[in-house]
């Protein structure tokens, strides 16, 4: 297949090769410039060393925070899931219900839901319930828009294929138009999950008493810049993790595309 | 028996209001092939659509045994130029799926008989692969098996072959004729391939455009034309050439 993006395992060996010797560049120049010449201020710039110590001394903290972070981000997420898919199925559908709310979306997708955060907090009875609500907003706007605009631009064959077998509304809304347009989806969920987690440390770094966002804030208040850096690698370690089971899931749910039929 | 009667359509285009088929009257029998051939723009695919229920005609109507046809009716199926097939289902779902959807048999009896359709237009091999694993040809053959398995009564075809290479579609039509003359079933198929037309139709509904109409109804008699290279295959071919006034245009640069 001409289109099929396929390293061969030499190619493979040598981007593994190659990122790691990036990975362990940098790690030298931060030593080197910290601990070595010491040109950088120790106060903002701990040593490597010091930071895997931090890292580890915290373990129990960060976890205990982690799983409160990702009870908010699932909840929000799930629920933007839920909603917006099968919304935007519906109203896309919908010729007139499309002209009607193709224009309102427009407008409520553009503000950026940050905004939301303090108005969340001030309305909803605890954080808990405004950072999902927050989360949940950031996450179903690009869901809910993808999945919109795909069903609005579906290949009519595949409608009128589906329309000779005299088939039910929901059968033709979840069997046909959902799996056609899902590739269009996915890019949006991806997008969503991007968002919930932009989301879901800004929530707490304003108003949480736990979770990651919330440890970054919190050390950096302090000045204990050691844990800050702590905190900032062990997001980008969770965001990385999580893209990559979404990945695989997207990887699965597209196994019948060309590009991903070698899995 | 599935009749059309007095069937006008037009389209707007620009603002402007075109009719793409005038007054129209046609009439298929039951296990009757029916080729409807005509330039581009004659509004046979139109009319395929109207026929099949997936369009609906502005005055006139469609009347499958005396029933109006508003909608796509039961014990109908319909083949596509671009196959249509659900790219996200191999090709054996893509059989299977149409029998769910019609409620036919169990799970178990509606794979084996996909299978057997499967088999029939040599398939068997591919039956786990995924549509963008096939060629055009192969891919015809899935949505042509995927009609077949739901025992129509009558095919529609919209140029399933025309974007097919000509050894391809030759290939096909011999099976379509096998499968045709081993099934009770009739055949709406439109073309704009002359020698496609009489190679398959029993009768060959000549159209005009602009706006479309039948021209002339061609009866075609197969015994004759089994032979594409037979002296009565080129005189049908003839006749309907002198339908599109094609001859005529010839003989005029001759003289000039």
């Amino acid at each position: 297949m001409i289109y099929k993006f396929n390293f061969t395992k030499s190619a493979k060996t040598q981007q593994v090769v190659d990122v790691t010797a990036i990975f362990l560049g940098i790690l030298v120049v931060w030593e080197v410039l910290t601990v070595q010449l010491e040109v950088l201020d120790a106060f903002l710039f701990p040593s490597p060393q010091q930071v895997l110590e931090l890292f580890i001394g915290d373990l129990p903290t960060i976890f205990r925070g982690l799983g409160s972070s990702l009870v908010l981000l699932s909840a929000a997420y799930t629920l933007a899931l839920a909603t917006a898919i099968p919304l935007g199925l519906f109203v896309g559908w919908r010729r007139r219900l499309f002209n009607a709310v193709h224009p309102i979306s427009k407008i409520m997708s553009a503000v950026p839901p940050i905004v939301y955060i303090p108005y969340a907090i001030a309305i909803l009875p605890t954080f808990q319930l405004a950072s999902i609500l927050v989360i949940f907003v950031g996450a179903f706007w690009p869901i809910f828009v993808s999945t919109l605009n795909a069903t609005v631009q579906i290949d009519k064959t595949l409608i009128d294929s589906a329309r000779m077998l005299r088939i039910k509304e929901r059968r033709l809304l979840f069997e046909i138009i959902l799996p056609a347009i899902m590739p269009q989806v996915l890019t949006g969920c991806s997008v969503g999950l991007i968002f919930s987690f932009i989301l879901l440390a800004s929530a707490e770094m304003i108003g949480a008493t736990s979770g990651i966002g919330w440890y970054v804030k919190y050390y950096s208040d302090f000045g204990d810049y050691g844990k800050v850096i702590v905190g900032i690698l062990f997001i980008g370690l969770v965001v990385t993790a999580v893209m990559a089971v979404f990945d695989r899931i997207q990887r699965h749910l597209l196994r019948w595309q060309a590009k991903y039929s070698a899995d | 028996m599935l009749e059309v009667k007095h069937v006008s359509k037009s389209f707007s285009k620009d603002g402007q209001s075109q009719l793409v088929l005038s007054d129209l009257n046609l009439a298929v029998g039951a296990r009757e092939f029916v080729c409807l051939l005509g330039p581009s723009g004659c509004g046979k695919s139109t009319l395929l659509r109207i026929m099949a229920g997936l369009d609906s005609a502005e005055s006139g109507g469609v009347y499958l045994d005396d029933k109006l046809v508003n909608e796509p009716q039961p014990k109908c199926a319909f083949v596509f130029q671009d196959y249509a097939l659900f790219p996200w289902k191999t090709v054996l779902e893509n059989v299977v799926y149409g029998m769910d959807v019609h409620g036919m048999y169990d799970k178990k009896t509606r794979v084996e008989k996909a299978k057997e359709y499967l088999k029939l237009m040599h398939l068997e091999k591919y039956e786990n692969s995924y549509i963008h694993e096939l060629s055009g040809g192969m891919r015809q053959r899935t949505a042509i098996a995927r009609s077949l398995a739901l025992e129509p009564e009558i095919l529609f075809m919209d140029e399933p072959f025309g974007a097919l290479d000509n050894f391809t579609r030759m290939e096909l039509q011999e099976l379509l004729l096998d499968i045709y003359s081993k099934n009770k079933l009739s055949v709406v198929f439109v073309t704009h391939d002359i020698s496609e037309a009489i190679y398959l139709g029993d009768r060959v509904v000549v159209m005009n455009a602009h706006p479309g109409t039948v021209h002339s109804i061609l009866d075609i008699n197969k015994g004759l034309v089994r032979d594409r290279t037979s002296e009565d295959f080129h005189l049908y071919e003839d006749k309907i050439m002198q339908a599109f006034q094609l001859v005529r245009k010839q003989e005029v640069e001759y003289y000039i």
